[in-house]
């Protein structure tokens, strides 16, 4: 029958198939599940939080509730150029029942990828540790690093890396 | 309201709750006889109920609550199976616990006489038991009691005139169509008056399910010798007694009369229940949390700053009902500190039982009020600080005379509010805290060296007693089985918004001061400018702000200092407590410093901003799980025009 046929189809493709939100930092493109997003919205005014992890830019007010901004680029230890401000986003994602607030140099495009074109990551993507991704999707040009957002934003990991600051 | 009261409350509360689990789940116990899930729910309630009266030393109360229980029991472990007699038995349980809260609530006596009901679960709990109460109820003379219910349905009815009888009709044994008869009985009952009950009731004379006596309760305007008569008329009735129930009479009346007046009643009973609602504290979070939002927005409107004359009028009264709503809100959130106070002198008493000690706690202001959500956190801290009070502070009888003290040592628990703090104070006239052993011990463990000890204070060597380890270290004794040490008692008040301090004396006593903020969620604060972002200071830790000249600072030790009405405080650059990146010293360019002064424990200390700006209520804002444990910063809160601004922790400032 036509409507089971068309049943089946569509169950394929929701397990086969993730959407990405594919965002710059520097020239470097990378991917984020489009679940985890919550919105993207424009840079705006921050407030500079003195003495946090300097990855931290600062908090900024939305609709009434308080989240921090993170500096992706710092947070991943990348170099590079700066893109132009003006392009500049705030991807807002939610972990673990709080807002987090990524900053990025431009956001691109959504995208779908099939499962089968998601690798496992290699030891090091361009100066990334793997614990920091989830998987490297294969564009038909080039290489989109997918992020593992948990890893790169859970409380344990920041207080981690603020004692190694300290010491 | 007096602490009996309080507690009186509380009971009332809890005894409706848990009347209620009882009937609900005594019904459902009907219908599933087997669970036991159910059976557990209604025992429970009735242990709960049972400890409650216990407590509050209702001694009807606690003993049939103690018969029901071990009826329950006796089911909960087979012995006793589920029958309806159980059910209806269990349900005039519930009914007679009801009538004697209802007692306590009107006159503060267990009036009622429930020595028959218990007779009856007693008899039942030794297997003795048969389903006879008819049968007994229709040989007694006082075949069968009134419930509230009746009792009213006669207040209303009695008038000046009237009286209550009892009477006894008696059908000739011979008798055909009795249920004919017995009808005819009620029928002409309620021709002479108001019917109020019968025994055996409509239905069962109905179905002819009875003897050859029927009882009434009627109350009637005419007098005995006429109703008798007026009965006897009926074919088949042997014979009527007509007992006069005066007292009965007399119990409606006073009902009657406590309606009527009710205001005269207040003089007699102690206690007059007010109606509550119990409310999830979430919701109650969820509403602070809006008129916080409300408080920002109103700070918006004030910004706009127009020069017009009904705009002012309205920012005017929007002030003023914001601000009232914000009181009403946070007046629902509080609570008086009591409800954890109560719970200590049983603690104290039986530690010092255990410890051969003799300790006498004095509770004052257990009235004290305070936000909800900060008493729920402060039992265990209090409870740890009031063990170590008995446990390491009061000497032993023996050695107290040895000193000169009464034997019996003192521990006083205080709470009174200060402005818009909160005060708990726990003094003991104890050993004191030694000093020199605790620095000492600071060494040992590598926290500090002798020369930095040398230095010190007696202040700041006490202050070792809330760094973790150290303190728990001779405090092995495991009593409270929490392991909740000093240290933690300084990271839960200060969780709170509030500190800790200790003063000791030796020989002379200790003293633990909590203060704590009355509430979290909204405060007043002053807002600075250091560096061009603005930051809030909360009102309750600034003593005051001035303008200074350079030509006021001097130099005690390479530290800034100013002399201040005879008292010198050090005096610190906001900047520079904030890890800014910015040229330090520059202050001492400019003609006027502002400064304010930040109580800091029993020390003050005076922060060089840039600039002051103004005072205003400020929503707390927590900087969320990302930001946690940022030096110096405990939170934002959102200015008026939308931007975000932090909230300096004074405390550890300097």
């Amino acid at each position: 029958m036509l409507s089971n046929l068309n049943k089946k189809a569509a169950k394929t493709v929701q397990i086969e198939e993730k959407q990405f939100i594919v965002f710059l930092i520097g020239e470097e493109q990378f991917g984020v599940d489009v679940k985890q997003a919550r919105e993207i919205i424009t840079t705006t005014d921050l407030t500079f939080v003195p003495k946090a992890p300097d990855f931290v830019k600062g908090v900024i007010n939305l609709r009434g509730e308080i989240i921090p901004i993170i500096d992706l680029k710092r947070r991943l230890g990348l170099n590079g150029s700066t893109g132009d401000v003006e392009n500049q986003k705030i991807i807002v994602v939610e972990l673990d029942n709080s807002l987090i607030g990524m900053q990025v140099d431009d956001v691109k495009e959504m995208i779908r990828l099939y499962k089968k074109d998601i690798a496992t990551p290699p030891k090091i993507v361009k100066g990334i540790n793997r614990d920091y991704l989830s998987g490297v999707g294969k564009l038909e040009d080039k290489l989109l690093i997918l992020l593992n957002l948990n890893k790169i934003l859970s409380e344990e990991e920041i207080l981690e890396l603020d004692r190694m600051e300290m010491e | 309201m007096d602490t009996n009261s309080q507690y009186l409350q509380m009971f009332f509360d809890e005894s409706a709750e848990y009347l209620q689990i009882l009937n609900e789940n005594v019904l459902m116990l009907e219908d599933n006889p087997d669970d036991e899930e159910i059976i557990n729910a209604v025992f429970r309630a009735a242990h709960s109920l049972k400890g409650m009266a216990a407590t509050m030393n209702f001694s009807k109360l606690t003993n049939l609550t103690h018969k029901i229980e071990n009826i329950l029991d006796k089911v909960r472990n087979k012995e006793l199976h589920i029958t309806e007699d159980i059910i209806d038995l269990l349900f005039a349980g519930i009914d007679y616990i009801k009538t004697l809260v209802d007692d306590l609530k009107k006159s503060g006596e267990e009036v009622t006489d429930i020595s028959g009901y218990v007779e009856k679960l007693t008899r039942y709990l030794d297997g003795s038991y048969q389903s006879d109460d008819n049968n007994k109820d229709r040989g007694s003379q006082n075949s069968f009691k009134l419930t509230e219910k009746e009792k009213k349905q006669i207040s209303l009815k009695l008038q000046e005139t009237d009286s209550v009888y009892q009477i006894k009709v008696v059908l000739k044994e011979d008798c055909l169509l009795k249920n004919v008869r017995g009808y005819m009985v009620l029928k002409k009952a309620q021709e002479l008056g108001f019917l109020v009950k019968s025994n055996p009731p409509k239905d069962t004379i109905e179905d002819e399910d009875f003897g050859f006596e029927i009882y009434l309760i009627l109350v009637s305007s005419l007098n005995k010798e006429k109703i008798r008569e007026e009965l006897l008329n009926i074919v088949d009735v042997e014979e009527v007694e007509c007992l006069n129930l005066d007292f009965v009479k007399k119990e409606a009346k006073d009902e009657d009369n406590e309606k009527t007046v009710n205001r005269s009643k207040k003089n007699l009973s102690n206690f007059e229940v007010s109606p509550t609602v119990r409310v999830d504290i979430k919701k109650l979070d969820n509403l602070m949390n809006m008129v916080g939002e409300l408080l920002i927005n109103k700070t918006r409107l004030e910004g706009l700053k127009i020069s017009s004359e009904i705009y002012q009028d309205i920012i005017q009264q929007l002030d003023r009902v914001t601000m009232e709503l914000h009181h009403i809100v946070m007046q629902i959130r509080m609570v008086p500190i009591g409800g954890i106070f109560n719970r200590f002198p049983r603690i104290v008493r039986d530690l010092a039982k255990e410890l051969g000690k003799e300790v006498d706690l004095r509770i004052e202001g257990a009235e004290t009020e305070l936000d909800r959500s900060i008493i729920d956190e402060l039992a265990d801290p209090l409870i740890h600080i009031l063990r170590n009070a008995v446990d390491h502070g009061i000497e032993l009888p023996g050695e107290r005379e040895k000193k000169g003290k009464n034997r019996t040592g003192t521990i006083l628990l205080k709470a009174y509010q200060k402005g818009s703090e909160i005060i708990i104070e726990v003094e003991d006239d104890g050993t004191g805290i030694n000093v020199d052993q605790l620095a000492a011990k600071a060494v040992e463990m590598g926290l500090t060296t002798h020369e930095e000890i040398e230095s010190m204070d007696e202040r700041e060597k006490l202050f070792f007693i809330f760094h973790p380890g150290l303190s728990t270290s001779d405090e092995v004794t495991d009593i409270s089985g929490r392991g909740v040490g000093m240290d933690v008692v300084k990271r839960i008040v200060e969780s709170l918004d509030g500190q800790v301090f200790i003063e000791s004396e030796k020989d002379v006593g200790t003293r633990f001061t909590i203060s704590l903020p009355l509430t979290l969620a909204i405060t007043q604060a002053l807002m600075v400018k250091v560096n061009q972002e603005i930051f809030a200071i909360p009102l309750g830790a600034i003593s005051e702000t001035l303008m200074i000249n350079p030509d006021d600072i001097r130099q005690v030790r390479g530290q800034d200092v100013i002399v201040l009405r005879d008292s010198t405080i050090p005096i610190v650059e906001g900047a520079r407590q904030l890890n800014l990146e910015v040229e330090y010293g520059n202050f001492k360019k400019k003609a006027e410093i502002p400064v304010v002064i930040i109580n800091s424990g029993e020390r003050q200390v005076g922060l060089i901003v840039d600039e002051l700006l103004n005072q205003q209520e400020i929503v707390i804002k927590s900087l969320g799980n990302y930001l946690v444990n940022i030096k110096n910063i405990s939170g934002a809160t959102i200015v008026g025009d939308g931007d975000v601004a932090l909230i300096l922790d004074v405390r550890n400032i300097a």
